[in-house]
């Protein structure tokens, strides 16, 4: 699943549009949208408080976790002369309020070009001296700390596009929907290439093969710490391609399990592992 | 919509430059080399090194460059699992933290979240540090002991600086232990009888299998020859040894090869021993690496250590000690234990 969090509608808008995403009722005065088990929309509101209270309270309802990912996406002021206009990946986020700099893992070939952003609670007007970032806006940070509770950190990408240099009197809602329509292509493309992406996946035993092995320890009389090194060896027997499966058929077949004492499970299990480790 | 993967940035296509280094020399020269990556500036390297949430395994095949400044600690002691050739003051530096090859069994997987390279430019801190501890007694000092220098001799250019200094302080003895075939390094270092190459020995199989980036064991006997024949006296190191399938004929016929390309007399000493990790660092590799059948392998767990059963150990040390023995005296070849 992607999860991707804007702070207003406007931002969020052309994507809702483009992947037909419907409206899902979550509760708790959160607006959401979804494509399939795809794709979820969801609103933060502007600020670091809304930004953090969201994200969190979504990805842990959702049990978002390391095979999803995050984009936060939305529009920012431009902090700085040479980048008046454009979107960008962010490469750093400056939480000025607590000084601390968060690094999202850039891992991927995205095709953005990339900038670093501040972040701070309160609009800015254009007329404070902010520091060194390029790109301001308020909730980067508060999505970067709440997403990285669940997400490795190459599984989150910050994507901002300059809709303003702080003056923001005449900003429309209007004006924030066309620029996030402008810049549609590249998001989507972003998106489907995650989609599409499968990592390598973690999972060495399937569920079947954990039944499997809790049959096994149990015939084997094995204690808790018997039953994780059995499953150590087994994760190794898949590893270097022996068939693990027959081997424990054969014990059941020759009479050697189940064992009725203790002791003969310890040495089943003594042989299991010369057998795996050979 | 159909599967793909997205395509990983090519490695060090980042470089994270910590703001009070910007201005170094070696900094201005290590980014000659990277004139297409985007350079990041940070406070402190370890505000990216040592975050949450990165997962190593994925970093490895697209990793970034770190440039940052060492604070202190310039020199460690010797770790006890490792071999101390009977050197008193065996002391260990970090240059560089993790390595440009991608060993499947590299304890560095074990000790640091992230893949990410970091070097630290303030050579002359390091320099200076060995020279306050040189005023109280010799050094012997490990240089390559947590990634591999000699691959990165060209960006940095440390182990000349190292070498240098280790002429012009004769307390000082310095191990440049490598995977690394580049035979040209031997030629352009001054040479010492006190400064050791070590070369680590693995059998194309292991090399193959757990050793990615690394030189063949052709090119690394071809870089053996090359220091031999500048006059050093290079250090072999059969270590970690593995219990691969027909371990025995495999590390046999390696050394027979070795000892045919190289004249047994040029050689240094030879350290040998089978793969031992922590347990700390093996609990971390299991959970990071599960389709690695190198940390994976039900080895024993003995005074906090993994490793293989004592008889298997015993009986793959003695064999291959045997071997060795054929061709260099026995007090050559040190073992941990006998150390
Ligand atoms: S060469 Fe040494 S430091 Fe480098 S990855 Fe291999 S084991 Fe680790």
């Amino acid at each position: 699943m992607i999860y991707l969090f804007c702070a207003l509608y406007p931002e969020a808008a052309p994507l809702i549009k483009e992947y037909r995403m419907k409206r899902v009722d979550f509760g708790n005065g959160i607006r959401m949208w979804q494509k399939d088990n795809e794709l979820t929309l969801v609103l933060t509101g502007t600020g670091q408080l809304n930004a953090a209270a969201v994200t969190a309270a979504v990805l842990s309802r959702r049990k978002a976790g390391s095979h999803d990912f995050l984009i936060s996406y939305g529009c920012c002021a431009s902090l700085n002369t040479e980048k008046t206009d454009g979107i960008f990946l962010v490469h750093k986020i400056t939480d000025l309020q607590t000084g601390r700099d968060y690094y999202p893992d850039l891992l991927y070939e995205t095709g953005f070009a990339e900038a670093s952003l501040i972040s701070e609670n309160k609009v800015y007007t254009g007329a404070e001296n902010i520091g060194s970032g390029e790109l301001y806006d308020m909730e980067s940070a508060a999505v970067f700390h709440a997403g990285s509770m669940f997400f490795p950190l190459h599984s989150m990408f910050f994507i901002r596009f300059i809709s303003d240099a702080g003056q923001t009197e005449n900003l429309t809602a209007e004006t924030i929907t066309s620029l996030s329509a402008e810049y549609l292509p590249l998001m989507k493309k972003l998106i489907d290439d995650l989609a599409r992406h499968e990592e390598e996946k973690d999972i060495i035993l399937t569920e079947e093969d954990d039944r499997m092995i809790s049959k096994f320890a149990e015939d084997m009389g094995c204690s808790t710490a018997m039953k994780r090194e059995l499953h150590r060896y087994i994760h190794y027997a898949v590893l270097t391609g022996k068939d693990w499966k027959k081997k424990i058929e054969e014990l059941y077949e020759s009479g050697t399990l189940p064992v009725t004492e203790k002791e003969e499970g310890k040495k089943v299990l003594h042989a299991f592992r010369e057998y795996a480790a050979e | 919509m159909h599967s793909g993967n997205m395509r990983l940035n090519k490695p060090f296509s980042h470089v994270y430059i910590e703001e009070g280094i910007m201005q170094h020399p070696l900094c201005t020269r290590i980014l000659s080399f990277f004139p297409h990556a985007v350079q990041i500036p940070v406070t402190s390297y370890k505000d990216v090194f040592s975050r949450k949430g990165q997962r190593s395994s994925v970093q490895i095949k697209s990793r970034n460059l770190i440039l940052a400044e060492k604070k202190d600690h310039f020199l460690y002691s010797g770790s006890v699992v490792c071999h101390d050739f009977d050197e008193r003051w065996f002391y260990y530096c970090t240059n560089v933290l993790n390595c440009i090859y991608d060993c499947a069994y590299c304890w560095l997987k074990g000790m640091y979240d992230s893949a990410n390279l970091v070097i630290f430019v303030n050579q002359e801190d390091f320099l200076a540090e060995t020279a306050g501890m040189l005023k109280k007694h010799p050094v012997y000092l490990c240089l390559s002991y947590e990634n591999d220098l000699v691959p990165l001799e060209n960006i940095t250019g440390f182990l000349h600086s190292w070498a240098e200094f280790t002429v012009r302080n004769p307390g000082l003895t310095i191990e440049i232990r490598t995977k690394c075939g580049n035979e040209d390094i031997w030629k352009a270092l001054p040479v010492s009888e006190r400064i050791i190459p070590a070369f680590t020995l693995s059998p194309d199989p292991v090399i193959l299998e757990m050793e990615k980036g690394t030189a063949s064991l052709s090119q690394r006997i071809r870089a053996i020859r090359a220091a031999a024949e500048n006059g050093f006296h290079p250090r072999l190191c059969l270590d970690p040894v593995f219990a691969v399938p027909d371990w025995e004929n495999i590390y046999g016929s390696m050394i027979r090869n070795v000892m045919c390309e190289i004249d047994p007399a040029d050689i240094r000493d030879i350290s040998l021993g089978t793969f031992r990790l922590s347990n700390d660092y093996m609990k971390k590799m299991r959970k990071e690496y599960p389709h690695s059948a190198s940390v994976q392998y039900p080895y024993v767990l003995h005074d906090g250590y993994y490793g293989y059963e004592e008889n298997k150990k015993r009986k793959i040390e003695n064999t291959i000690r045997k071997q060795l023995e054929q061709y260099v005296p026995g007090e050559k070849i040190y073992m941990l234990e006998n150390e």
